[in-house]
């Protein structure tokens, strides 16, 4: 044990100094407050005492008493003024001399464990992830100052630990373990690796890509690139910057802005592409204005979606496609054209007894030659009956009126139609009809030889045709001029896709892949969807938008899609079914794919491939998800990993590998590890290797930097005496002790950063950490932590002591309302920097719908459940601390209000000077304010007060309490007692209000005694008054940020103390 | 200030983990009879004196209505009258001075910078047993810690009424899900969780170096629950393979559900749920020590489950301003305590143990800390006594009987010595409770 150096001189002086108490004690006090402990005091044990520092409370009350003459009591002896004086001088020389000693004292800060919510705010900080711990609450304590971030009420036994073993396991099943590097995602388990996959790839593509049709029910997204991407173009067309720039000012990224670039600079498009190239050269010139430009890019880019809305005639072309579903994939197969084609479709009767047919044929080539006609071969109608049943077919010359059927000179084998639209009318004849049925072959006229491609539908509405069955492309296939159409679109569709990228998930608009049946509702398409499920076709994306680390996440998100089922094989086996080739079982890994018949090799090849890349992609990542959990180990930590440290967590990993032969388990295992070591538990402060030690208090640290190594000792001592051995704490310790103070959790990158280059001991780049990180949202968490637990709303959104049988309209979303409106409420005045004074003197507050309905407040709000700043709210009544929702129902009992309750609050808590506890025979009022026997509550108490031992704490409690009054048990205003009795308030809380008007210094200085507390995990001691004065003078109107910033830069927080005893005489 | 040194602390937390736990399990073995068990079922806030009696003897013992649920039970119980702490009638804190130290004696300190109290006689029992089964020892409650400042102190200290060192209460557990893991678990699957502590181990030896002896006392308390979860999970383990002669549990597999992983919504199926975990701990002899808080002191647990009664327990029931109306309701919440008690008798009466019941070799006690709610009086407190340990269906009257031969710790060096741990001196006292 290291002993305290105090020279001999100084020792003298301290006892010189530490006079005797003064008679005037004995004389006239220890009669009542000796041995006989009046009021629980005995001043004459106390008197005895070593020091007056430990009892600092006590002895600043005596002297207030005995300079406000209320002690001796009237009826006793009374001292004359100077021993009056001299007992007073005593007192506050005694403790000034104390405070002088101890000045800056650490104070004794036991190791604080974790509290549930730090450790659910820490957790949530290294993972990113809100796990919710079902009981963890289960081994909280409040102590110290009335927090729970007291070291000496925070136990470990068994059960907690458990407990923490069991967390840290949640923690670490949330990880996600794959090709990329370590990450946690929402959900833990087995089937979270595969959605965190998939919510990977969707979170890149939705951030990246873009789609024209996005899925059964979904939105198309990101298709506006187009336009943007032009406009680039155009920009730098006209000199306007390098396309990086532009493309960065635009929120394009640079690959596509040079794809766009490189393709509307196309020497010698086709066509379509053609098109796009002629309107970007027909842009307007700069003059014209930007948005006479933009305008024109967004053309542009409508022609992009709609050529091929209108070639495969998808949906109503004038909704923009809307109404059809289809993924606008352009390849070869969807570009097939043949010769003929067989219609069948349906038509309905769009008017009583009559239904339209209309033939639309429309030549697709622009370079094609000669005029092309279509012969209609069979054409054969069912007509449907009111029974819904189709009628016996009948060839169509039948059903139409004779000038049609001369106008296509129709023959009952055939007719013939030329480019255009063409149409019937067909009489039902049965006026019930609802429709029909037609069938017709379309086939290219013999005896036309050019090379037009026609899109050709039937329909029974002159635009708007669905799917294929009404829908084909003519064309002589070996054409070569079709071909080279055909090659032409294709490049079109390469260039200009209408998706970015196929969605991973299972969706029935994105095409399976080839050899396998992809009409939709077809059985094998949807047995793909459910058994392979996933098919990745992003390489537009990849290829022309993404940078390269989004590459890098993606592949790893796709790699860790595939890993996470037996995905390949589920392939492998649909290829084999496919093409009836028997596996045998035989697994993925297992197949030889030389072996196989070509029409399954050529598909099985690429698949055994890419399971070959998937698997060596999981294990190359392994070592760094190592390397990982050590830097995730340092954050939980909160400092650098010693060398012996790291060797241990790596063996530790070595070890758990070894016996489960899984490296995610294994790594689930270390990271587990990490969360149960003390080091995340607990907040330990151990002394660094080579102690070295303060062993005196100085006045203050120096302004320009704090002390890095401790101030030489024979500095300190000249000026004051060896009090207690404090150490300035190291950097990390110190980067700690402030995020769990202003967020209730571990350190940032950016304060680990700053830690490091040690810039937390210069008092500025300190103070600019304080002002930073109560700008954080997670400031927000002193709201919860420090002023729920000081103000006593913490965990309001769980209180249960209103009788819900008595107060139906107090619901849940009342409460967690009003919980929410205190929140916010000091949320705002931490965040926003606003004067502390506010707490108490605010005229607004923050209430949403439901709770604004519950006070009775007619308002609109934006939305229904966030909380809104409300202005001026002291015309509804409310604003600031004492009109918060919480706070008057948590000081009401169950069934009624309670001016005591209330009135003890504000003297406890917002005041700070609570009176004695009542004698354990006070008796108490009934629990309804229905059992008063037709007495006011005030009336009653009124008698309660006549007794002279209560009125002594009475006369001060209820004086505080009663203007709150008009204010009922579940935080409402009202205007009568229940029974309709009048209230007196007392002029309310407005005349409240005015009275602590007087009271702020007190209030201030009780928030900082408060703050104090919170801040270190210790009762405040005496030495703590001149830091208490420093803080409430910071500024004349000092906000949070100010008081915090002065007390974290005091001795105390900056300093550990070193020895627990206490050395020093009074 | 004083704290317990290091070497104090480990004696105290140690005592008897260093019995070998396989010669203990021979002598189980070897035991032809069952083990006798020690329940408590503590509910706060004391009683209405005028409810709270027992005359007579027997089946003919007359109750007062707080008791009226044990009117089937005369026959079994020993109502205890008088018994006193002295250290909580003098403290100066009507409540917290006067409930954490029941079961200890113990001076409770007001000083807010200085948790401490006493080690508790169930928890001196627990730690004597400890080798005996897998789990040292249930310390239950339905309320969690209350998390405020009462007149300046903790509110642990009024959340708490087992405490297995002065400085440290026992962990309470309010989830019965994880009651029924702790009986259940036999330590096979937890091999990694047992590397995983044994690694963390590791870290503590290069930190405690580096500690003063308060943090130092925390890190031994961090050690401490290493080495307890590690022997709880070997002796379960070692618990399944154990053959032997003579007497076994009446039950070797639990037979009730595992409990849902929250907390019942309803106090009474809490409760209920709590008192079924004791007597299945007991049935499979998991333990031989259950503590049970029915609620804590100062609790406000809401009453409006029982029919007619509003408001909270201790508001508006306890200081009911002696209204008619809320008297009763206060009766009620008395009654429904001892109907808890009464159910534990029941449960533990039916379960045979081959020639005996559970309850016959039981010591169960039902108590509070206070006597008259409303007036905090620590003259004497409400105490039954049952099981077949002690002579039953007696009243024994200690008021008159002089401060020294009323002490409650007599009574706790007594049940101690009975449970076969005996000390010279436990809290204020080195007396046995006469006539018991």
């Amino acid at each position: 044990m290291r002993k305290v150096y105090v020279p001999l001189a100084l020792l003298a002086c301290v006892l010189a100094a530490a006079a005797e108490p003064p008679a005037t004690f004995k004389q006239y006090c220890y009669g009542c407050h000796g041995k006989a402990r009046m009021g629980g005091l005995n001043l004459q044990d106390l008197a005895a005492k070593a020091t007056v520092g430990q009892d600092f409370h006590h002895w600043q009350k005596i002297a207030a008493a005995l300079e406000a003459k209320q002690m001796p009591p009237a009826q006793m002896p009374q001292p004359k003024d100077d021993e009056r004086r001299l007992a007073i001088d005593w007192i506050r020389d005694s403790l000034a001399g104390y405070i002088r000693k101890h000045d800056g004292d650490p104070g004794r800060v036991t190791a604080r464990r974790l509290t549930s919510a730090e450790y659910a705010y820490a957790v949530r900080d290294l993972t990113g992830v809100d796990i919710k711990f079902e009981g963890a609450h289960a081994s909280d304590a409040a102590g110290g100052e009335g927090f729970t971030n007291f070291g000496d009420v925070q136990f470990m036994q068994e059960a907690d630990l458990e407990r923490f073993l069991e967390n840290a396991k949640l923690v670490a099943a949330h990880a996600v373990i794959g090709a990329g590097p370590l990450a946690f995602y929402d959900d833990p388990g087995k089937s979270a690796f595969e959605l965190s996959a998939i919510r990977r790839i969707q979170q890149i593509y939705q951030r990246h890509g873009f789609r024209a049709i996005s899925g059964e029910g979904g939105k198309p997204y990101g298709t506006d690139v187009y336009r943007r991407a032009f406009y680039v173009a155009w920009q730098h067309r006209h000199g306007m910057g390098p396309l990086p720039q532009l493309a960065a000012k635009e929120n394009v990224s640079p690959r596509f802005a040079q794809h766009i670039w490189a393709t509307v600079n196309d020497k010698s498009p086709s066509h379509p592409t053609s098109e796009v190239v002629k309107r970007f050269a027909a842009l307007p010139a700069p003059a014209a204005g930007e948005a006479a430009v933009r305008a024109a890019c967004a053309d542009i880019e409508k022609f992009v979606f709609d050529w091929p809305r209108w070639l495969f005639a998808a949906g109503d072309a004038a909704a923009g496609g809307a109404g059809d579903e289809r993924a606008l994939v352009i390849n070869q197969a969807a570009i097939a054209a043949k010769p003929s084609h067989r219609f069948r479709t349906f038509f309905r009767a769009r008017e009583k007894g009559k239904a339209k047919l209309f033939l639309n044929v429309l030549n697709a080539n622009p370079d094609s030659t000669g005029q092309p006609a279509l012969l209609w071969r069979n054409p054969v109608i069912r007509l449907r009956g009111a029974d819904r049943k189709l009628g016996p077919a009948r060839p169509l010359v039948e059903v139409i009126d004779e000038p049609t059927r001369a106008r296509l000179s129709a023959t009952p084998d055939s007719f013939k139609t030329s480019t255009g639209v063409t149409t019937f009318e067909i009489s039902l004849a049965d006026s019930a009809a609802i429709g029909g049925e037609i069938e017709v072959t379309a086939e290219l006229d013999p005896a036309y030889d050019g090379d037009a491609v026609l899109r050709t539908t039937i329909s029974d509405r002159e635009e708007g045709n669905r799917g294929a069955p009404v829908w084909a492309l003519l064309a002589r296939p070996e054409n070569p001029a079709y071909q080279r159409w055909n090659a032409n679109v294709l490049a079109f569709a390469a260039r200009l896709p209408q998706i970015s990228h196929g969605e991973p998930t299972p969706s029935d608009k994105d095409p399976i892949p080839a050899p396998f049946n992809n009409t939709y509702n077809q059985p094998e398409r949807d047995r793909f969807h459910v058994q392979v499920k996933y098919y990745r076709t992003d390489r537009f994306l990849v290829e022309n938008m993404l940078d390269d680390a989004t590459r890098a996440q993606l592949d790893a998100a796709w790699n860790d899609l595939l890993a996470s089922f037996d995905y390949h094989d589920a392939f492998l086996r649909f290829v084999a079914e496919k093409h009836g080739y028997p596996l045998n079982g035989k697994s993925i890994a297992a197949i030889d794919v030389k072996t196989l018949p070509p029409a399954v090799r050529t598909y099985a090849a690429p698949l055994r491939q890419e399971w070959d890349r998937v698997q060596a992609a999981q294990k190359a990542a392994e070592p760094r998800h190592i390397t990982d959990a050590l830097a995730f180990a340092e954050a939980a930590w909160r400092r650098p990993l010693t060398q012996p440290e790291k060797q241990r967590l790596r063996a530790f990993y070595t070890q758990s590998l070894t016996a489960t032969q899984d490296h995610p388990k294994a790594l689930r295992a270390l990271l587990a590890r990490i969360l149960v070591a003390p080091a995340f538990l607990y907040r330990f402060e151990p002394a660094p290797a080579a102690t070295t030690t303060v062993s005196s208090a100085p006045a203050r640290p120096a302004a320009s930097s704090f002390a890095a190594k401790p101030e030489p000792a024979a500095q300190t001592e000249t000026t004051t005496p060896a009090a207690y051995t404090a150490r300035p704490l190291t950097s990390h310790e110190l980067a700690s002790r402030l995020s769990f103070f202003l967020w209730s959790s571990i350190p940032d990158a950016e304060l680990r950063r700053a830690a490091a280059a040690g810039e937390l001991r210069q008092p500025k780049k300190l103070a600019a950490q304080v002002r930073r990180m109560l700008a954080d949202p997670k400031a927000r968490r002193l709201a919860t932590e420090f002023f729920g637990q000081w103000l006593g709303f913490y965990r309001f959104d769980h209180h249960r002591g209103v009788d819900s049988k008595r107060f139906p309209e107090f619901t849940e979303q009342v409460k967690a309302g009003m919980h929410e409106e205190a929140v916010a409420f000091f949320e705002h005045i931490v965040r926003q920097n606003r004067p502390l004074r506010e707490i108490v003197f605010a005229d607004y507050t923050f209430l949403n719908e439901a709770l604004a309905q519950h006070y009775g407040i007619k308002k609109q709000f934006a939305s229904k459940n966030t909380m809104e700043l409300v202005p001026a709210a002291d015309q509804y009544g409310r604003g600031g601390l004492l009109r918060l929702g919480a706070v008057l129902t948590a000081t009401s009992a169950p069934l009624r209000t309670s001016p005591v309750k209330r009135g003890d609050w504000l003297l406890r808590r917002v005041l700070g000077t609570p009176t004695p506890p009542p004698p354990a025979d006070a008796g108490t009022l009934p629990g309804d304010d229905k059992a008063f026997g037709g007495l006011t509550f005030k009336e009653r108490l009124a008698a309660h007060q006549r007794n002279a031992a209560c009125a002594s704490c009475h006369s001060r409690i209820d004086p505080l309490g009663f203007p709150f009054e008009k204010y009922d048990a579940v935080g409402r205003t009202r205007a009568q007692y229940q029974d309709g009795k009048p209230i007196d308030d007392d002029g309310g809380v407005p005349a409240l209000l005015a009275t602590l008007k007087s009271k702020e210094p007190q209030i201030m200085h009780n928030f900082a005694s408060k703050l104090i507390g919170y801040a270190l995990g210790r009762t405040l001691v005496a030495s703590d008054l001149p830091l208490i004065e420093r803080m409430t003078r910071t500024s004349a109107d000092p906000t949070f940020a100010d008081m915090a910033v002065e007390l974290v830069t005091s001795r105390q927080f900056l300093y550990r103390r070193e020895e627990q005893q206490e050395i020093s005489p009074r | 200030m004083t704290r317990p040194s290091r070497r104090q602390f480990l004696r105290a937390a140690g005592v008897s983990l260093a019995l070998p736990w396989f010669e203990s399990q021979q002598a189980r073995a070897a035991a032809s009879k069952p083990p006798l068990r020690f329940a408590t079922v503590y509910f706060s806030n004391g009683v209405e004196p005028e409810h709270w009696w027992a005359k007579g003897a027997g089946a003919s013992m007359e109750i007062g209505p707080g008791l009226a649920p044990l009117k089937p039970y005369t026959n079994d119980i020993i109502f205890l009258r008088g018994l006193f702490n002295k250290q909580a009638l003098v403290s100066t804190s009507p409540h917290l001075g006067r409930m954490p130290n029941l079961f200890s004696g113990a001076t409770v300190s007001l000083d807010p910078a200085d948790i401490r109290v006493g080690t508790t006689f169930d928890q001196l029992l627990a730690r004597h047993l400890a080798a005996e089964t897998p789990v040292s020892c249930l310390t239950l409650g339905i309320e969690p810690n209350e998390l405020r400042l009462e007149d300046g102190l903790s509110m642990i200290y009024g959340s708490c009424i087992s405490w297995a060192t002065p400085t440290k209460p026992a962990t309470k557990e309010i989830y019965p899900a994880r009651v029924f893991d702790l009986l259940v678990g036999d330590g096979s699957g937890r091999q990694i969780d047992r590397s995983i502590l044994d690694s963390v181990r590791e870290d503590s030896k290069s930190l405690n170096t580096k500690l003063n002896p308060t943090d130092r006392h925390k890190l031994d308390e961090y050690l401490e629950s290493i080495r307890g979860i590690e022997l709880r999970l070997e002796r379960a383990s070692k618990d399944r393979r154990l053959e032997g002669q003579g007497w076994k549990p009446s039950l070797d597999k639990p037979d009730i559900p595992r409990p849902d992983d929250r907390l019942p919504q309803e106090v009474p199926d809490h409760m209920r749920l709590m008192l079924d975990l004791v007597v299945l701990a007991f049935q499979m002899d998991k333990t031989r020590i259950a503590t049970l808080m029915l609620n804590n002191d100062l609790s406000q647990m809401n009453f409006g489950f029982l029919k007619g009664v509003q408001g909270s327990l201790h508001l508006d029931l306890t200081h009911n301003g002696k209204a008619p109306a809320a008297e009763a309701m206060y009766l009620r919440t008395n009654q429904f305590h001892v109907e808890q008690f009464a159910y534990l008798l029941k449960r533990m009466k039916s379960i045979d143990e081959g020639g005996s019941t559970l309850w016959d070799n039981s010591i169960l006690l039902c108590c509070s800390n206070l006597f008259d709610g409303d007036a905090h009086s620590a003259e004497q407190m409400p105490m039954v006594l049952s099981g077949g340990a002690f002579k039953p269906g007696r009243v024994l009257d200690y008021w008159d009987k002089g401060e020294d031969n009323r002490r409650a710790c007599s009574l706790y060096l007594t049940i101690m010595d009975r449970m076969g741990l005996t000390l010279d001196r436990f809290g204020d006292t080195d007396k046995r409770l006469a006539d018991l």
